[in-house]
């Protein structure tokens, strides 16, 4: 699989002035020609400033977006993604603006779902039939929104979606 | 996470008043757990950015420390929880699958994998 068609749009990733830019300034760099990544809200030495206007919890409650990346104007241009870690980046909400205005939220279901749909499109293209083609599943855990869970059953190019219990 | 039969376990750890009353309970979960104190064991653990987590990382040091050379100890320092979750799997992992058990790879793992597959 080849293609030549450059970097993708932008990605902003709201650190929450947690401890995500420690990772995500040396992965940046390792696929800056394919992903251009610009982390905003990196203000690890100060305490006060940890997840305060700022990361999952913040955007998920306010369903809004922090008000920094409001302000930088990041996400008028149409294309251009943003996402918020939470303190100790374990968890990942992304967002967009609708036509540079409505604010659109992708959380963690709807992130599975379009992840699985990816792995989907690749399974795909390699063109793979019967026994050698692989098979791709998805584990939720309980907490997970049931229609997100319905959707992914009803697609026959996933074959297997698991709920698992969590601890 | 804590698996779920631990919390009561951490619960009466933590409520102690006293070393004795500490040592007795540590020393009855144990027995409890069948688990041989004489035995080797390897920790690996890290940090966030919390201003709480030097003292927490002194104090558990402090308390595996108390078992001597039987205790390996992995400290990889302040980074995220999937970075720390490599870690311990691939140090686990004799085969080396999972990869080298450094945070360095984690990211070449992922950027690698990322790289293959979206493919411009």
């Amino acid at each position: 699989m080849q293609g030549n068609r450059g970097p993708l749009p932008p990605l902003y990733v709201d650190c929450a002035n947690g401890v995500g830019i420690n990772i995500l300034s040396t992965f940046a760099k390792q696929v800056a020609d394919t992903l251009p990544i610009t982390p905003v809200n990196t203000d690890t030495a100060n305490p006060a400033a940890l997840n305060s206007q700022c990361g999952a919890d913040y955007v998920k409650t306010k369903q809004a977006l922090p008000p920094s990346v409001q302000a930088a104007g990041y996400l008028a241009k149409p294309g251009v993604r943003a996402c918020s870690f939470d303190g100790d980046a374990d968890r990942i909400v992304y967002y967009y603006l609708q036509d540079g205005k409505t604010f659109k939220l992708l959380d963690g279901d709807k992130i599975a779902v379009m992840v699985a749909m990816f792995f989907v499109d690749l399974v795909t293209k390699t063109k793979l039939s019967g026994e050698k083609k692989p098979e791709v599943g998805v584990v939720q855990t309980a907490y997970a929104n049931g229609s997100s869970t319905k959707y992914l059953r009803s697609v026959s190019l996933v074959q297997r979606v698991h709920l698992q219990r969590l601890g | 996470m804590l698996e779920q039969s631990w919390e009561a376990h951490a619960t009466a750890l933590s409520n102690c008043q006293n070393t004795d009353s500490l040592v007795s309970t540590f020393t009855t979960l144990a027995h409890h757990l069948r688990v041989d104190l004489n035995g080797q064991a390897s920790i690996v653990f890290a940090r966030d950015t919390r201003p709480s987590g030097d003292e927490l990382v002194k104090a558990l040091r402090k308390g595996l420390e108390a078992f001597g050379t039987s205790v390996k100890i992995q400290d990889v320092g302040i980074t995220t929880t999937p970075a720390l979750h490599h870690v311990v799997r691939a140090t686990n992992d004799k085969s080396g699958y999972t990869g080298t058990p450094t945070v360095e790879g984690y990211v070449e793992k992922l950027a690698k994998a990322f790289k293959v597959a979206i493919v411009r």
